[in-house]
């Protein structure tokens, strides 16, 4: 890793070319590659015990990594904890905390932020309307999946990140709340 | 003179500064390079995985339940990333099916 953080997210390298790479823009920003994009592949944030029952045959990446970490401790559980942003990130919206998860997703040029608790407890598709765009996200708590889809049925990709972070990328970002 | 000496010194001292705090060339750019923070580990402090070994699910004893994965399935080959791993090194070059991925943290 590059040891570079840009709006509080890490900046990844190549080892050829040293461009640097953002996590969240899924793009180089710096460097001879700046400007080339890197496609998403759709992936689950999921709990080992459910993943391992839905997909018996599994591999796992090894704790032998051929570093010596002590892999049972969370090195950022202060940092989790802590209310705080990691820097001073204006907070425009009420009612949610910096450090809180979102599944963010951009539609038709419009981005909204999604609570990760929020989709995590539905017990039925949700569907919203960004951009003047119906969509639907579906969240299995089975297999951790969240998948956004269009009208047309077309499916979208979001990604899962703090609050404060994606806010500091998209500052004009629209943030769900469940309607009254 | 004494000031543009001072000058002098004072812009190789910024240019070496700048040089240490980055190490890459950003020359190049589409974000504005001074917003780009140190993040504290110098490059390569936190060591990406290039070459992963990997382990079947019942050799993985050091995985309890409640331990998140980042879980991808690419055709019929199905990986699991520990976030304890993940945390420790952020990056993982693999290949899934024939097919480079990296799974990033």
């Amino acid at each position: 890793m590059s040891g570079r953080l840009y709006k509080a997210n890490v900046l990844l390298y190549d080892k050829e070319t040293e461009s640097l790479w953002s996590q969240l823009l899924r793009r180089s920003v710096t460097g001879p590659l700046t400007g080339k994009k890197l496609p998403v592949i759709p992936s689950v944030l999921v709990r080992w015990d459910k993943w391992r029952k839905l997909h018996p045959d599994t591999l796992v990446l090894s704790e032998r990594t051929g570093y010596a970490r002590n892999y049972s401790r969370d090195p950022y559980r202060s940092y989790h904890k802590n209310p705080l942003a990691f820097f001073d990130f204006p907070l425009i919206k009420k009612g949610i905390k910096a450090k809180e998860l979102v599944y963010g997703v951009e539609v038709g040029g419009v981005r909204k932020a999604y609570p990760l608790k929020l989709l995590k407890a539905l017990k039925t598709p949700l569907k919203d309307t960004v951009a003047g765009v119906e969509v639907t996200i579906i969240s299995d708590s089975e297999s951790g999946e969240i998948r956004l889809n269009g009208a047309d049925g077309e499916v979208m990709a979001g990604l899962i990140t703090y609050w404060f972070v994606w806010n500091s990328f998209y500052p004009g970002t629209e943030l769900y709340s469940v309607p009254k | 003179m004494r000031y543009r000496l001072k000058d002098t010194v004072d812009c190789l001292l910024i240019v070496t500064a700048f040089l240490l705090l980055t190490g890459f060339d950003m020359t190049k750019h589409s974000i504005p390079v001074e917003e780009i923070q140190s993040g504290g580990p110098p490059k390569d402090g936190i060591p990406s995985l290039t070459e992963p070994s990997f382990v079947s699910a019942e050799e993985a004893l050091f995985m309890d339940g409640d331990d998140m994965v980042i879980g991808l399935q690419i055709g019929s080959e199905k990986k699991a990333y520990p976030v304890k791993i993940l945390n420790w090194h952020e990056a993982v070059n693999d290949r899934i099916g024939g097919i480079e991925v990296l799974a990033t943290w």
